[in-house]
Protein backbone atom coordinates (compact mmCIF):
# COMPACT_ATOMS: atom_id res chain seq x y z
CA UNK A 1 0.00 0.00 0.00
CA UNK A 2 1.41 3.42 -0.69
CA UNK A 3 1.58 6.04 2.00
CA UNK A 4 -0.18 8.66 1.67
CA UNK A 5 0.86 10.20 4.73
CA UNK A 6 4.47 10.28 6.13
CA UNK A 7 6.48 12.91 8.82
CA UNK A 8 10.29 12.26 8.96
CA UNK A 9 12.13 14.19 12.40
CA UNK A 10 9.63 16.57 12.20
CA UNK A 11 10.79 19.56 15.07
CA UNK A 12 9.02 22.84 15.57
CA UNK A 13 10.16 25.00 18.64
CA UNK A 14 7.90 27.75 19.94
CA UNK A 15 8.54 29.74 23.32
CA UNK A 16 7.24 27.54 25.69
CA UNK A 17 6.59 24.64 23.56
CA UNK A 18 8.17 22.06 21.16
CA UNK A 19 7.36 19.37 18.62
CA UNK A 20 10.58 17.13 18.95
CA UNK A 21 11.37 14.02 16.41
CA UNK A 22 7.82 13.83 15.20
CA UNK A 23 8.12 10.78 12.99
CA UNK A 24 5.00 8.51 11.71
CA UNK A 25 3.28 7.71 8.60
CA UNK A 26 -0.73 6.50 7.19
CA UNK A 27 -0.74 4.38 4.08
CA UNK A 28 -3.68 4.36 2.01
CA UNK A 29 -7.09 2.57 3.14
CA UNK A 30 -6.44 2.84 7.05
CA UNK A 31 -7.82 5.04 9.48
CA UNK A 32 -5.07 6.62 12.22
CA UNK A 33 -6.28 7.85 15.32
CA UNK A 34 -4.12 10.63 16.70
CA UNK A 35 -4.02 10.85 20.59
CA UNK A 36 -2.80 12.59 23.81
CA UNK A 37 -3.68 15.04 26.90
CA UNK A 38 -4.30 18.42 26.12
CA UNK A 39 -0.98 20.53 25.43
CA UNK A 40 0.44 17.47 23.71
CA UNK A 41 0.85 19.03 20.35
CA UNK A 42 -1.82 17.16 18.59
CA UNK A 43 -3.22 20.79 16.72
CA UNK A 44 0.34 21.72 16.32
CA UNK A 45 1.40 18.43 14.52
CA UNK A 46 -2.15 18.93 12.01
CA UNK A 47 -0.81 22.22 11.56
CA UNK A 48 2.52 20.90 10.27
CA UNK A 49 0.35 18.38 8.13
CA UNK A 50 -1.92 21.48 6.57
CA UNK A 51 1.52 23.57 5.97
CA UNK A 52 0.46 26.03 8.19
CA UNK A 53 3.30 25.95 10.61
CA UNK A 54 6.38 25.69 9.44
CA UNK A 55 8.66 23.03 10.76
CA UNK A 56 12.36 24.13 12.11
CA UNK A 57 13.69 20.63 10.70
CA UNK A 58 12.47 17.50 9.09
CA UNK A 59 9.80 16.64 6.74
CA UNK A 60 6.54 15.98 5.85
CA UNK A 61 5.36 14.34 2.71
CA UNK A 62 1.81 13.81 1.34
CA UNK A 63 1.16 11.66 -1.27
CA UNK A 64 5.14 10.64 -1.37
CA UNK A 65 5.05 14.30 -2.09
CA UNK A 66 7.29 17.23 -0.17
CA UNK A 67 5.27 20.62 0.61
CA UNK A 68 6.50 23.12 -1.35
CA UNK A 69 5.64 27.05 -1.81
CA UNK A 70 2.80 25.91 -3.85
CA UNK A 71 0.85 22.59 -2.53
CA UNK A 72 -2.30 23.66 -4.61
CA UNK A 73 -2.61 19.69 -6.51
CA UNK A 74 -1.72 18.22 -2.56
CA UNK A 75 -4.76 20.20 -0.94
CA UNK A 76 -6.97 19.46 -3.52
CA UNK A 77 -6.79 15.86 -2.23
CA UNK A 78 -6.98 16.94 0.85
CA UNK A 79 -10.25 17.32 3.25
CA UNK A 80 -9.87 18.92 6.62
CA UNK A 81 -12.00 19.97 9.63
CA UNK A 82 -10.84 21.73 12.53
CA UNK A 83 -11.63 22.42 16.07
CA UNK A 84 -12.13 26.06 15.81
CA UNK A 85 -14.18 28.30 13.89
CA UNK A 86 -12.62 28.81 10.58
CA UNK A 87 -15.32 29.23 8.66
CA UNK A 88 -17.22 33.01 7.90
CA UNK A 89 -18.83 33.54 11.10
CA UNK A 90 -21.16 36.49 9.39
CA UNK A 91 -21.99 34.16 6.71
CA UNK A 92 -24.58 31.75 6.67
CA UNK A 93 -23.78 27.82 5.46
CA UNK A 94 -24.76 28.47 2.34
CA UNK A 95 -22.45 31.49 1.30
CA UNK A 96 -19.68 29.41 3.28
CA UNK A 97 -19.99 26.79 0.73
CA UNK A 98 -20.35 29.37 -2.66
CA UNK A 99 -16.79 30.81 -1.21
CA UNK A 100 -15.24 27.37 -0.79
CA UNK A 101 -16.43 25.63 -3.20
CA UNK A 102 -14.87 26.91 -6.36
CA UNK A 103 -11.39 26.41 -5.00
CA UNK A 104 -12.08 22.49 -5.85
CA UNK A 105 -11.53 21.06 -9.60
CA UNK A 106 -13.84 17.95 -7.75
CA UNK A 107 -16.29 19.37 -5.48
CA UNK A 108 -19.40 17.68 -6.00
CA UNK A 109 -22.65 19.71 -5.02
CA UNK A 110 -25.03 16.16 -4.84
CA UNK A 111 -22.52 14.62 -2.33
CA UNK A 112 -22.89 17.86 -0.47
CA UNK A 113 -26.29 18.70 -0.30
CA UNK A 114 -26.94 14.99 0.42
CA UNK A 115 -24.70 15.43 3.71
CA UNK A 116 -25.86 18.62 4.69
CA UNK A 117 -29.66 17.18 4.33
CA UNK A 118 -28.22 13.78 6.01
CA UNK A 119 -26.43 16.23 8.96
CA UNK A 120 -29.85 18.44 8.74
CA UNK A 121 -27.39 21.51 8.62
CA UNK A 122 -29.39 24.63 8.27
CA UNK A 123 -27.57 26.49 5.26
CA UNK A 124 -29.64 29.55 5.98
CA UNK A 125 -28.52 30.12 8.87
CA UNK A 126 -25.37 32.56 9.83
CA UNK A 127 -22.36 30.11 11.01
CA UNK A 128 -22.87 32.05 14.41
CA UNK A 129 -25.53 30.85 15.13
CA UNK A 130 -25.06 27.60 14.71
CA UNK A 131 -24.13 25.02 17.71
CA UNK A 132 -20.30 23.85 17.51
CA UNK A 133 -22.21 20.27 16.86
CA UNK A 134 -23.74 21.72 13.89
CA UNK A 135 -20.63 24.10 12.13
CA UNK A 136 -18.92 20.17 12.25
CA UNK A 137 -20.97 18.84 10.51
CA UNK A 138 -20.84 21.26 7.91
CA UNK A 139 -17.08 21.22 7.90
CA UNK A 140 -17.20 16.97 7.95
CA UNK A 141 -19.61 17.62 4.40
CA UNK A 142 -17.18 20.21 3.45
CA UNK A 143 -14.52 18.26 3.63
CA UNK A 144 -16.20 15.04 2.14
CA UNK A 145 -17.49 16.76 -0.55
CA UNK A 146 -14.90 17.23 -2.62
CA UNK A 147 -13.58 13.57 -2.93
CA UNK A 148 -10.70 14.23 -1.08
CA UNK A 149 -8.00 11.31 -0.78
CA UNK A 150 -6.78 12.59 2.42
CA UNK A 151 -9.32 13.59 5.40
CA UNK A 152 -7.89 15.62 8.45
CA UNK A 153 -9.65 16.23 11.06
CA UNK A 154 -8.43 17.71 14.52
CA UNK A 155 -10.70 16.62 17.23
CA UNK A 156 -13.58 16.35 15.36
CA UNK A 157 -16.18 14.22 18.24
CA UNK A 158 -15.30 17.03 20.76
CA UNK A 159 -19.04 18.93 20.96
CA UNK A 160 -20.79 16.20 19.36
CA UNK A 161 -23.48 14.44 21.07
CA UNK A 162 -23.09 10.84 21.50
CA UNK A 163 -25.84 9.80 18.47
CA UNK A 164 -24.02 12.15 15.86
CA UNK A 165 -20.56 11.06 16.96
CA UNK A 166 -21.41 7.22 15.91
CA UNK A 167 -22.95 8.47 13.17
CA UNK A 168 -19.67 10.35 12.34
CA UNK A 169 -17.88 7.34 12.67
CA UNK A 170 -20.57 5.45 10.47
CA UNK A 171 -19.69 8.32 7.87
CA UNK A 172 -15.89 7.58 7.86
CA UNK A 173 -16.31 4.11 7.88
CA UNK A 174 -18.05 4.02 4.33
CA UNK A 175 -15.00 7.27 3.07
CA UNK A 176 -12.96 4.25 4.21
CA UNK A 177 -14.14 1.62 2.12
CA UNK A 178 -12.37 3.10 -0.78
CA UNK A 179 -9.03 1.90 -0.24
CA UNK A 180 -7.46 4.80 -2.23
CA UNK A 181 -8.66 6.70 1.07
CA UNK A 182 -6.87 7.51 4.18
CA UNK A 183 -8.25 9.33 7.34
CA UNK A 184 -5.80 11.14 10.29
CA UNK A 185 -7.61 12.11 13.38
CA UNK A 186 -7.30 13.36 16.48
CA UNK A 187 -9.20 13.17 19.50
CA UNK A 188 -9.45 12.96 23.02
CA UNK A 189 -12.73 10.08 22.89
CA UNK A 190 -10.61 7.25 22.84
CA UNK A 191 -14.01 5.01 22.53
CA UNK A 192 -14.36 6.25 19.02
CA UNK A 193 -11.22 4.83 17.83
CA UNK A 194 -11.37 1.73 19.67
CA UNK A 195 -14.22 1.27 16.60
CA UNK A 196 -12.87 2.96 13.62
CA UNK A 197 -9.25 2.81 14.20
CA UNK A 198 -5.94 0.79 12.53
CA UNK A 199 -3.60 2.97 14.00
CA UNK A 200 -3.06 4.69 17.07
CA UNK A 201 -0.68 7.60 16.93
CA UNK A 202 0.53 8.98 20.72
CA UNK A 203 1.88 11.92 21.51
CA UNK A 204 2.73 13.45 24.87
CA UNK A 205 5.06 16.65 25.43
CA UNK A 206 5.47 17.08 21.92
CA UNK A 207 7.28 13.56 21.36
CA UNK A 208 5.60 10.55 19.74
CA UNK A 209 5.00 7.67 22.67
CA UNK A 210 4.52 5.19 19.91
CA UNK A 211 2.78 4.98 16.59
CA UNK A 212 1.32 1.16 16.45
CA UNK A 213 -1.66 -0.79 15.26
CA UNK A 214 -4.31 -0.99 17.35
CA UNK A 215 -4.69 -4.54 17.68
CA UNK A 216 -0.63 -4.55 18.41
CA UNK A 217 -1.23 -1.73 20.93
CA UNK A 218 -3.18 -4.10 23.15
CA UNK A 219 -1.04 -6.76 22.69
CA UNK A 220 1.65 -4.15 24.37
CA UNK A 221 0.70 -3.50 27.75
CA UNK A 222 -1.39 -5.56 30.90
CA UNK A 223 -2.98 -3.96 33.94
CA UNK A 224 -2.04 -6.00 37.05
CA UNK A 225 -4.30 -6.23 39.97
CA UNK A 226 -3.53 -7.33 43.30
CA UNK A 227 -3.86 -7.28 47.07
CA UNK A 228 -1.73 -4.95 48.66
CA UNK A 229 0.52 -7.80 50.33
CA UNK A 230 2.08 -8.42 46.59
CA UNK A 231 2.51 -4.86 46.16
CA UNK A 232 6.42 -5.41 46.71
CA UNK A 233 6.78 -7.74 44.07
CA UNK A 234 5.26 -5.61 41.57
CA UNK A 235 6.96 -2.91 42.78
CA UNK A 236 9.90 -4.08 41.53
CA UNK A 237 9.18 -5.62 38.22
CA UNK A 238 9.15 -2.93 35.56
CA UNK A 239 6.10 -1.00 36.09
CA UNK A 240 4.75 1.92 33.97
CA UNK A 241 2.57 3.26 36.52
CA UNK A 242 1.84 2.05 40.21
CA UNK A 243 -1.24 3.39 42.04
CA UNK A 244 -2.93 1.80 45.31
CA UNK A 245 -6.41 1.06 45.97
CA UNK A 246 -8.31 0.64 48.68
CA UNK A 247 -8.72 -3.20 47.82
CA UNK A 248 -5.12 -3.65 46.86
CA UNK A 249 -2.91 -2.05 43.51
CA UNK A 250 -3.47 -1.71 40.12
CA UNK A 251 0.12 -1.42 38.19
CA UNK A 252 0.40 -0.62 34.41
CA UNK A 253 3.30 -2.72 32.72
CA UNK A 254 4.88 -4.25 29.86
CA UNK A 255 2.45 -7.19 28.63
CA UNK A 256 6.32 -9.35 28.48
CA UNK A 257 6.97 -8.62 32.27
CA UNK A 258 3.55 -9.01 33.88
CA UNK A 259 3.97 -12.83 31.71
CA UNK A 260 7.03 -13.37 33.62
CA UNK A 261 5.17 -12.33 36.77
CA UNK A 262 2.07 -14.83 36.15
CA UNK A 263 4.80 -17.27 36.23
CA UNK A 264 5.51 -17.06 39.44
CA UNK A 265 2.35 -15.38 41.48
CA UNK A 266 -1.28 -15.18 40.73
CA UNK A 267 -1.85 -11.83 39.72
CA UNK A 268 -5.18 -10.59 38.28
CA UNK A 269 -4.17 -9.54 34.82
CA UNK A 270 -6.38 -7.49 32.32
CA UNK A 271 -6.13 -5.53 28.95
CA UNK A 272 -6.34 -2.50 29.07
CA UNK A 273 -8.14 -0.43 26.95
CA UNK A 274 -7.02 2.81 24.94
CA UNK A 275 -8.07 5.00 27.67
CA UNK A 276 -6.56 3.21 30.36
CA UNK A 277 -3.43 2.84 28.18
CA UNK A 278 -3.16 7.19 27.40
CA UNK A 279 -4.26 7.75 31.11
CA UNK A 280 -1.17 5.25 32.72
CA UNK A 281 0.98 6.63 30.30
CA UNK A 282 0.59 10.13 31.09
CA UNK A 283 0.63 9.68 34.58
CA UNK A 284 3.87 7.81 34.52
CA UNK A 285 5.14 10.39 32.64
CA UNK A 286 7.60 7.92 31.13
CA UNK A 287 8.64 10.17 28.30
CA UNK A 288 11.88 8.57 26.99
CA UNK A 289 10.88 4.77 27.20
CA UNK A 290 9.84 4.01 22.92
CA UNK A 291 6.95 1.16 23.13
CA UNK B 1 -7.63 34.10 -7.66
CA UNK B 2 -10.73 34.82 -9.03
CA UNK B 3 -12.74 32.89 -6.23
CA UNK B 4 -10.48 34.70 -4.02
CA UNK B 5 -11.76 38.68 -4.73
CA UNK B 6 -15.26 36.96 -4.99
CA UNK B 7 -14.92 36.02 -1.57
CA UNK B 8 -13.91 39.81 -0.92
CA UNK B 9 -17.43 40.68 -2.21
CA UNK B 10 -18.96 38.33 -0.50
CA UNK B 11 -17.67 39.09 2.94
CA UNK B 12 -18.20 42.15 2.89
CA UNK B 13 -21.62 42.70 4.25
CA UNK B 14 -24.83 44.24 3.36
CA UNK B 15 -24.66 47.11 5.89
CA UNK B 16 -21.09 48.30 4.79
CA UNK B 17 -22.27 48.41 1.24
CA UNK B 18 -25.72 50.07 1.99
CA UNK B 19 -23.88 52.51 4.36
CA UNK B 20 -21.11 53.47 2.14
CA UNK B 21 -23.78 53.83 -1.03
CA UNK B 22 -25.58 56.36 1.30
CA UNK B 23 -22.52 58.21 2.17
CA UNK B 24 -21.47 58.32 -1.79
CA UNK B 25 -25.42 59.61 -2.53
CA UNK B 26 -24.88 62.48 0.13
CA UNK B 27 -21.47 63.24 -0.94
CA UNK B 28 -22.23 63.51 -4.60
CA UNK B 29 -24.84 65.61 -4.46
CA UNK B 30 -23.54 68.25 -2.22
CA UNK B 31 -22.36 71.69 -3.91
CA UNK B 32 -19.59 71.82 -1.75
CA UNK B 33 -17.36 69.25 -3.96
CA UNK B 34 -18.89 71.30 -7.20
CA UNK B 35 -15.70 71.16 -9.70
CA UNK B 36 -13.57 69.34 -7.09
CA UNK B 37 -12.54 66.61 -9.26
CA UNK B 38 -9.33 65.60 -6.82
CA UNK B 39 -11.09 65.91 -3.55
CA UNK B 40 -13.56 63.40 -4.90
CA UNK B 41 -10.79 61.11 -5.94
CA UNK B 42 -9.20 61.15 -2.84
CA UNK B 43 -12.76 60.73 -1.19
CA UNK B 44 -13.46 57.53 -3.44
CA UNK B 45 -10.05 55.88 -1.96
CA UNK B 46 -10.84 56.85 1.45
CA UNK B 47 -14.19 54.70 1.22
CA UNK B 48 -12.45 52.48 -1.18
CA UNK B 49 -10.37 52.14 1.27
CA UNK B 50 -13.02 51.14 4.62
CA UNK B 51 -14.42 48.60 1.55
CA UNK B 52 -10.66 46.55 1.60
CA UNK B 53 -9.78 46.95 5.31
CA UNK B 54 -13.41 45.47 6.29
CA UNK B 55 -12.67 42.24 4.12
CA UNK B 56 -9.32 41.97 5.80
CA UNK B 57 -9.30 43.30 8.85
CA UNK B 58 -13.19 43.53 9.54
CA UNK B 59 -14.73 42.83 13.25
CA UNK B 60 -15.50 39.73 11.80
CA UNK B 61 -12.55 38.66 10.24
CA UNK B 62 -9.99 37.01 12.03
CA UNK B 63 -6.13 34.47 12.05
CA UNK B 64 -8.69 31.52 12.10
CA UNK B 65 -9.92 32.65 8.41
CA UNK B 66 -6.86 32.69 7.49
CA UNK B 67 -6.49 28.73 8.62
CA UNK B 68 -9.42 28.24 6.38
CA UNK B 69 -8.10 30.42 2.94
CA UNK B 70 -4.51 27.95 3.44
CA UNK B 71 -6.13 24.79 4.14
CA UNK B 72 -7.77 25.26 0.48
CA UNK B 73 -5.72 24.57 -2.78
CA UNK B 74 -4.33 28.14 -2.75
CA UNK B 75 -1.03 29.12 -2.40
CA UNK B 76 0.66 32.26 0.11
CA UNK B 77 1.46 34.11 -2.33
CA UNK B 78 -1.86 34.02 -4.72
CA UNK B 79 -3.65 35.10 -1.36
CA UNK B 80 -1.80 37.79 -0.84
CA UNK B 81 -1.73 38.73 -4.21
CA UNK B 82 -5.75 38.49 -4.54
CA UNK B 83 -5.23 41.60 -1.13
CA UNK B 84 -3.48 43.60 -3.56
CA UNK B 85 -5.40 43.87 -6.98
CA UNK B 86 -8.50 44.11 -4.35
CA UNK B 87 -7.33 47.96 -3.89
CA UNK B 88 -7.98 48.92 -7.82
CA UNK B 89 -10.75 46.52 -7.82
CA UNK B 90 -12.75 48.72 -4.54
CA UNK B 91 -11.27 51.66 -5.88
CA UNK B 92 -12.55 51.53 -9.46
CA UNK B 93 -16.28 50.96 -8.40
CA UNK B 94 -15.99 53.31 -5.92
CA UNK B 95 -14.85 55.72 -8.46
CA UNK B 96 -17.16 54.81 -11.10
CA UNK B 97 -20.28 54.72 -8.94
CA UNK B 98 -19.45 58.57 -6.80
CA UNK B 99 -18.59 59.71 -10.54
CA UNK B 100 -22.23 58.63 -11.80
CA UNK B 101 -23.55 59.88 -9.15
CA UNK B 102 -22.17 62.69 -9.62
CA UNK B 103 -22.91 62.95 -13.50
CA UNK B 104 -26.69 61.98 -12.48
CA UNK B 105 -27.54 65.06 -9.69
CA UNK B 106 -25.56 67.28 -12.18
CA UNK B 107 -27.99 66.18 -15.06
CA UNK B 108 -30.48 66.04 -12.50
CA UNK B 109 -30.34 69.75 -12.29
CA UNK B 110 -30.13 70.51 -15.98
CA UNK B 111 -26.71 71.29 -15.74
CA UNK B 112 -24.22 70.25 -18.04
CA UNK B 113 -21.23 67.28 -17.27
CA UNK B 114 -18.04 69.34 -17.63
CA UNK B 115 -14.47 68.33 -17.25
CA UNK B 116 -12.11 66.95 -20.04
CA UNK B 117 -11.12 63.40 -20.46
CA UNK B 118 -7.98 64.68 -18.75
CA UNK B 119 -9.34 65.79 -15.71
CA UNK B 120 -11.35 62.50 -15.03
CA UNK B 121 -8.44 60.21 -15.83
CA UNK B 122 -5.57 62.44 -13.79
CA UNK B 123 -8.47 62.20 -11.05
CA UNK B 124 -8.90 58.17 -11.49
CA UNK B 125 -5.16 58.08 -10.79
CA UNK B 126 -4.78 60.36 -8.37
CA UNK B 127 -7.42 58.47 -6.11
CA UNK B 128 -5.58 55.14 -7.40
CA UNK B 129 -2.07 56.14 -6.11
CA UNK B 130 -3.67 57.52 -2.63
CA UNK B 131 -5.24 54.21 -2.21
CA UNK B 132 -2.17 52.36 -3.26
CA UNK B 133 0.39 54.08 -0.74
CA UNK B 134 -2.45 53.67 2.20
CA UNK B 135 -3.04 50.48 1.90
CA UNK B 136 0.60 49.34 0.86
CA UNK B 137 1.55 50.26 4.27
CA UNK B 138 -1.29 48.97 6.10
CA UNK B 139 -1.08 45.29 4.72
CA UNK B 140 2.39 45.82 5.53
CA UNK B 141 1.99 46.45 8.73
CA UNK B 142 -0.72 42.89 9.28
CA UNK B 143 1.61 40.82 7.69
CA UNK B 144 4.44 42.24 9.85
CA UNK B 145 2.86 43.19 13.17
CA UNK B 146 -0.92 41.27 13.52
CA UNK B 147 -4.69 41.31 12.91
CA UNK B 148 -5.15 43.25 16.08
CA UNK B 149 -2.88 46.26 15.77
CA UNK B 150 -4.07 46.93 12.28
CA UNK B 151 -7.72 46.56 13.59
CA UNK B 152 -6.95 48.92 16.53
CA UNK B 153 -5.82 50.93 13.66
CA UNK B 154 -7.97 51.23 11.66
CA UNK B 155 -10.78 53.17 14.16
CA UNK B 156 -8.41 55.96 14.00
CA UNK B 157 -6.71 56.38 10.78
CA UNK B 158 -10.14 56.22 8.64
CA UNK B 159 -11.48 59.16 10.50
CA UNK B 160 -8.27 61.05 10.81
CA UNK B 161 -8.44 61.01 6.80
CA UNK B 162 -11.69 61.84 6.33
CA UNK B 163 -10.94 65.24 8.79
CA UNK B 164 -8.34 66.01 6.94
CA UNK B 165 -9.94 66.12 3.45
CA UNK B 166 -11.44 69.36 3.82
CA UNK B 167 -7.82 70.75 4.35
CA UNK B 168 -6.52 69.42 1.89
CA UNK B 169 -5.04 73.01 -0.77
CA UNK B 170 -4.71 71.40 -4.19
CA UNK B 171 -7.42 72.56 -6.55
CA UNK B 172 -8.38 70.62 -10.21
CA UNK B 173 -6.32 73.05 -12.51
CA UNK B 174 -3.05 71.65 -10.17
CA UNK B 175 -3.56 68.39 -11.43
CA UNK B 176 -0.59 68.10 -13.86
CA UNK B 177 1.16 66.03 -15.95
CA UNK B 178 4.32 66.08 -13.52
CA UNK B 179 2.17 64.96 -10.85
CA UNK B 180 0.29 62.67 -12.14
CA UNK B 181 3.52 61.12 -13.11
CA UNK B 182 5.51 61.66 -10.10
CA UNK B 183 2.13 60.03 -7.88
CA UNK B 184 2.35 56.93 -9.47
CA UNK B 185 6.11 56.43 -9.83
CA UNK B 186 6.04 56.66 -6.04
CA UNK B 187 2.80 54.29 -5.41
CA UNK B 188 3.92 52.00 -7.78
CA UNK B 189 7.82 51.70 -5.73
CA UNK B 190 5.84 51.49 -2.29
CA UNK B 191 3.05 49.10 -4.04
CA UNK B 192 5.94 46.79 -5.24
CA UNK B 193 8.33 47.17 -2.27
CA UNK B 194 5.03 46.63 0.36
CA UNK B 195 3.68 43.62 -1.72
CA UNK B 196 7.11 41.48 -1.96
CA UNK B 197 7.72 41.86 1.48
CA UNK B 198 4.39 40.74 2.80
CA UNK B 199 4.19 37.69 0.53
CA UNK B 200 7.92 37.21 1.96
CA UNK B 201 6.57 37.72 5.45
CA UNK B 202 3.00 35.70 4.78
CA UNK B 203 5.03 32.64 3.93
CA UNK B 204 7.52 32.44 6.40
CA UNK B 205 4.47 32.92 9.08
CA UNK B 206 3.05 30.01 11.37
CA UNK B 207 -0.44 30.34 11.49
Amino acid sequence: METILELRHVTKAFKDFALKDISFSLKKGFIMGFIGPNGAGKSTTIRCLMDLVHPDSGEVLLFGQKFTGDNKALKQKIGFVYDQDVFFQELTAEKNKQIIAPFYEQWDDTIFYRYINEFQVPLNKKMKTLSKGTKMKFALAVALSHHAELIIMDEPTSGLDPVFRRELLDVLFDVIQDENKAIFFSTHITTDLEKIADYITFLLDGKILFSKEREELSELFRIVKGPKSLSTTIKQADTIAYKETSLGFEAFMPADVTEKLAKKTAFHIERPNLEEIMYYLVKSKKRETAY
Amino acid sequence: MRSLMKKDVMIQGKRTYLIMLAVLIIVSSQSYFEDAFFKLSIFSALVAWVFAVNTNFGKQISDEQNVLLLSLPLSRRTMVTAKYIMISVWFTAVFVMLFGLRFLFICLSGSTVIGSVFLYLSAFLIGLCTICILLSFYYFAYYRWGIKIVQTAAQFIWPICVALLPWINLNDQQLSGLLLLISVLISAVVLVLSYYRSVRLFEEKDL
